[in-house]
């Protein structure tokens, strides 16, 4: 996060300066981050959120000597993005609401895609008890060796070998069926 | 039109663009509706009264209106960007401003006789103080909104109210040029009451006018 805000705000400060390749280059990643944040609020509306990014990377621009050049970027991006979403929901009339957020939640995904892998996976996960996720989640995903997410879950590596095989199968067996 | 295209476009317009100052245009702002408010009340109420300026009881106004709209301008200035943080500090100095007043208002008023305590707290234009001083704001927030328009708030009924805040803070440091009242607690409810109208009207106007 910490590398996003030092990144964009060298590209703001840059293309505020008159350096059009940086801007340009500000532009571009905005656009993706703000795809990616329409998509998570808005659902599956791809169209809608392309006007809406379109919206918002114009009121970026043209306003954009309301950032304050001593102030972090990312909560005025967010401050953008985050009006433009609830102008453009006030004008369709629709009630979702928009939580106020931590400012970082518009960088939280690049792309929808990455983000859906995320609530599958997340979803899948559900379906294990607490410790057979631990062990998944510890082994496979933080590269623990079997030996110390057995001692973190409190089980003998045996046990825990034959835990893990048991939920890897599980999990395999529901993408089957999801896919089907 | 696709994005990149549009990207395109925009980086080709990228000028250098200094940051935007809102203190100034704030400044700006509150001059023009404040000599409007100053001809509205000359032309409606007919102007200062002689030699107010040496009264004392025109000084304590005069404060404490400058009290409330020190930490109005701050809060102004921070709901016109997108994203500035929220600060405490300038509504606790607005909440200890008023307090105070109070504080000193009922001091007063326990110094008289009981009998003469109501007829001291209404003074003689207490159901006109307030409504005036509504009224003498509407010039300045116009100015106030004016220039928030050019600026990019993105809570616009706290931008709104906080410019409501602060032109009623203004226009009551106006109208004591020409409100006759000697007291504290006088000031601290129709003042304040006033200043509290205003607020809430420009809450109301921030929500309609100040969208882009």
């Amino acid at each position: 996060m910490q590398d996003t805000e030092a990144r964009l705000k060298g590209l703001m400060l840059q293309g505020l300066g008159g350096d059009a390749r940086a801007y340009g280059r500000l532009l571009t990643e905005m656009s993706g981050y703000l795809r990616a944040y329409f998509g998570r609020r808005l659902g599956a509306q791809a169209s809608e959120a392309e006007d809406l990014v379109q919206e918002t990377l114009l009121a970026l621009h043209l306003k954009r000597d309301s950032y304050d050049p001593e102030a972090p970027f990312t909560p005025w991006a967010y401050a953008m993005a985050r009006y433009r979403l609830l102008e453009h929901l006030r004008r369709s009339r629709r009630r979702i609401g928009v939580p106020l957020e931590d400012a970082g939640e518009l960088f939280a995904s690049e792309n929808p895609e990455e983000a859906a892998v995320r609530r599958d996976l997340r979803t899948l996960l559900l379906r294990l008890t607490g410790r057979q996720r631990r062990l998944v989640v510890d082994v496979k995903l933080t590269g623990l060796s079997i030996a110390e997410a057995a001692a973190n879950s409190g089980l003998s590596a045996g046990a825990a070998k034959v835990s893990l095989h048991r939920s890897l199968k599980a999990l395999k067996q529901a993408v089957r069926d999801e896919d089907r | 039109m696709k994005t990149a295209e549009l990207i395109e476009t925009l980086a080709a317009q990228a000028t250098p663009l200094p940051p935007a100052r809102p203190g100034r245009r704030l400044a700006v702002a509150l001059a023009i509706g404040g000599t409007l408010a100053l001809a509205l009340l000359v032309l409606w109420l007919g102007g200062p009264l002689p030699a107010i300026a040496s009264r004392p009881w025109f000084w304590m106004k005069t404060a404490y209106a400058a009290a409330l709209m020190a930490p109005a301008s701050l809060m102004v200035v921070r709901l016109s960007r997108p994203g500035a943080p929220l600060k405490l500090a300038p509504l606790s100095v607005v909440l200890a401003a008023i307090l105070l007043m109070a504080a000193v208002g009922c001091a007063q008023l326990l110094h008289l006789p009981p009998e003469q305590r109501l007829t001291a707290w209404r003074g003689a234009t207490w159901t006109v103080c307030s409504p005036r001083i509504l009224l003498l704001s509407v010039p300045i927030q116009l100015c106030v909104l004016a220039a928030l328009r050019t600026l990019a708030p993105t809570d616009l009924p706290r931008a709104g109210a906080a410019a409501g805040f602060l032109s009623g803070s203004l226009a009551a440091m106006l109208y004591a040029l020409r409100c006759p009242e000697h007291g504290v607690a006088f000031v601290a409810t129709w003042y304040s009451l006033g200043i509290l109208a205003a607020t809430v009207l420009g809450a109301a106007a921030g929500r309609l006018l100040l969208r882009w």
